[in-house]
């Protein structure tokens, strides 16, 4: 006796499309795909952010750094008068050596290293009021012009190169993601098209006995679709646990509620849900497609 | 009423397989359609079930002008034909029910009316007791009636049979032709293509003789006689 369908595809076709080596490798191209995509969408959007994120917390912030054994009392005077007079300067604030030591040890892969054992710079954190290239460079100058020993930097020079940088990986992604997507519509066309073929007496068949075109489509649609969806389910969870290892290795310190959490963080609601619809949408209109023109070419 | 008015069919190697057919079947009528090997009378089978494009002349079928270039008015004219094959061409994956139910699940009929309408005419055919099978575990005869089952589960005007017996003993043949009979005496328009003389001798009706591409029409009288002097 014929093995009954699984539950997903439970409604009997009429055409015998249900080929499990055809299916499983269909699947697995699917799946991979799914997973490349969610993968290569996942890091853009991550990089889209991380640009983001710098452009808005950085850009309006700037940095003063003076070497400690320049840092006098009248010249912290000095500078503070200054900033306090400066329309540009939202807020200031001179950063405990402590902190700056904090900041620093992880760079270094030292810890517990005292602010004693190693000269640190002093560190005054602005917060700016304009970005307007004139007024930075203006209170640049005239920071310069209390001591020499100051040194301005408001993020921009690097900041456009980080940026430049994130935009062109997250446009290399979207390439590469739309060529995948192409190599994958290509694929399926031939795979549909080769069914169609194997399948041509019984759609004989099928069209004798009076069925239109659609009811040929919906055949091998219904098939063809819960495969892929099969497939899009199980390409999100390899995602999920791929991304979710990934990031244990890349922060071993991170609990376990945490890699859950930033299994779900990482993966934005999105890019888990936007991906595998707009594969299934694409699955959807090759086949679609595919079958049409090949049944309209029979008589 | 269907008509073929000087109907050509060739092939892509320009192979003339039907030349200039002409002929009317009228409602109700049964015709066998003869001829030896390779005379066309698949082809021509293939051209009444709409199968096949013509390379030239008109077909009118049940008052609708065969064309090609607009294949939603054929599923209609489809949907009145029923054709049964020398070789069943029975659907392995789906059980007896499911192939004799599947031109009325095309045709989108409520289920409760397939299963009736199903059940019965496996009754008649005499397979109801196999309901549940898969083609593949029957004999030839019983296939053979599940393509017939089939082929008439939508009442059709038209009924086509390309060599049904072929396969067959001729205890089953006789069954078969039986049900043919009765299919006939309900009013259904039936060509049914046969090379075998005991057939057309016990059973006589008007033939289509095809002799290479070429149609000669016989009255049942003339048929029998050919039949007799083994010269279909």
């Amino acid at each position: 006796m014929s093995k009954k369908p699984s539950l997903l595809t439970a409604r009997q076709s009429s055409l015998p499309l249900r080929n499990p080596q055809a299916d499983r490798s269909l699947m697995a191209m699917i799946l991979l795909m799914t997973f490349v995509i969610l993968m290569i969408g996942a890091s853009s959007v991550y990089f889209g952010r991380l640009a983001g994120g710098w452009e808005t917390k950085l850009s309006e912030i700037a940095t003063i750094e003076i070497q400690d054994s320049k840092f006098t009392t009248k010249l912290q005077k000095d500078i503070e008068s200054f900033l306090d007079s400066q329309g540009i300067v939202n807020s200031y604030e001179i950063i405990p050596p402590e902190e700056v030591m904090d900041a620093v040890s992880p760079w270094l892969d030292i810890k517990g290293l005292r602010d004693t054992d190693m000269p640190l710079p002093v560190i005054i954190n602005l917060s700016l009021e304009s970005t307007n290239k004139l007024d930075v460079d203006k209170l640049a100058f005239s920071l310069k012009a209390i001591s020499e020993y100051i040194n301005f930097q408001n993020h921009q020079n690097w900041l456009s190169d980080a940026l430049k940088w994130a935009n062109l990986i997250r446009l290399l992604s979207i390439a590469i993601a739309c060529a995948l997507l192409a190599v994958l519509v290509l694929a399926l066309s031939l795979l549909v098209r080769d069914r169609v073929v194997l399948n041509k007496d019984v759609i004989d068949l099928l069209h004798v006995m009076g069925a239109t075109d659609h009811y040929i489509l919906k055949e091998f649609l219904w098939h063809l679709l819960a495969v892929t969806l099969k497939a899009l389910v199980l390409g999100v969870v390899f995602y999920l646990l791929v991304s979710g290892l990934l990031y244990s290795f890349l922060m071993p310190d991170h609990d376990g509620t945490e890699l859950f959490s930033s299994m779900f963080t990482l993966s934005d609601p999105y890019i888990l849900l936007g991906i595998p619809l707009l594969v299934f949408i694409f699955v959807a209109v090759t086949v679609w497609r595919t079958v049409i023109k090949a049944v309209r070419a029979l008589p | 009423m269907i008509e073929f008015q000087r109907v050509a069919l060739r092939y892509d190697d320009k192979s003339n397989v039907l030349k200039d057919v002409s002929f009317t079947l009228n409602p109700g009528s049964f015709h066998y359609l003869t001829g030896a090997s390779g005379a066309g009378k698949t082809s021509l089978i293939r051209l009444l079930s709409l199968m096949q494009k013509a390379s030239a002349g008109k077909i009118n079928m049940f008052g609708t002008s065969i064309d090609y270039n607009h294949r939603s008015e054929l599923v209609p004219v489809r949907r009145r034909i029923g054709l049964v094959y020398q070789d069943y061409r029975l659907l392995n994956h789906l059980t007896v029910y499911e192939n004799v139910a599947l031109p009325l699940k095309i045709k989108k009929l409520p289920r409760g009316q397939i299963k009736e309408h199903v059940g019965e005419l496996l009754n008649w055919v005499g397979l109801g007791d196999k309901i549940n099978s898969y083609p593949r575990y029957l004999s030839g005869g019983e296939q053979q009636r599940v393509s017939i089952a089939r082929a008439v589960i939508t009442q059709p005007h038209l009924l086509l049979a390309d060599e049904p017996t072929g396969n067959l003993d001729n205890a089953i043949s006789e069954k078969l032709l039986k049900l043919f009979e009765q299919l006939h005496r309900m009013g259904t328009t039936i060509v049914m293509a046969t090379h075998n003389p005991d057939i057309i001798m016990r059973f006589p009706h008007p033939q289509l003789h095809l002799d290479n591409g070429i149609l000669e029409t016989r009255t049942a009288r003339e048929a029998v006689e050919k039949g007799r002097m083994g010269t279909l």
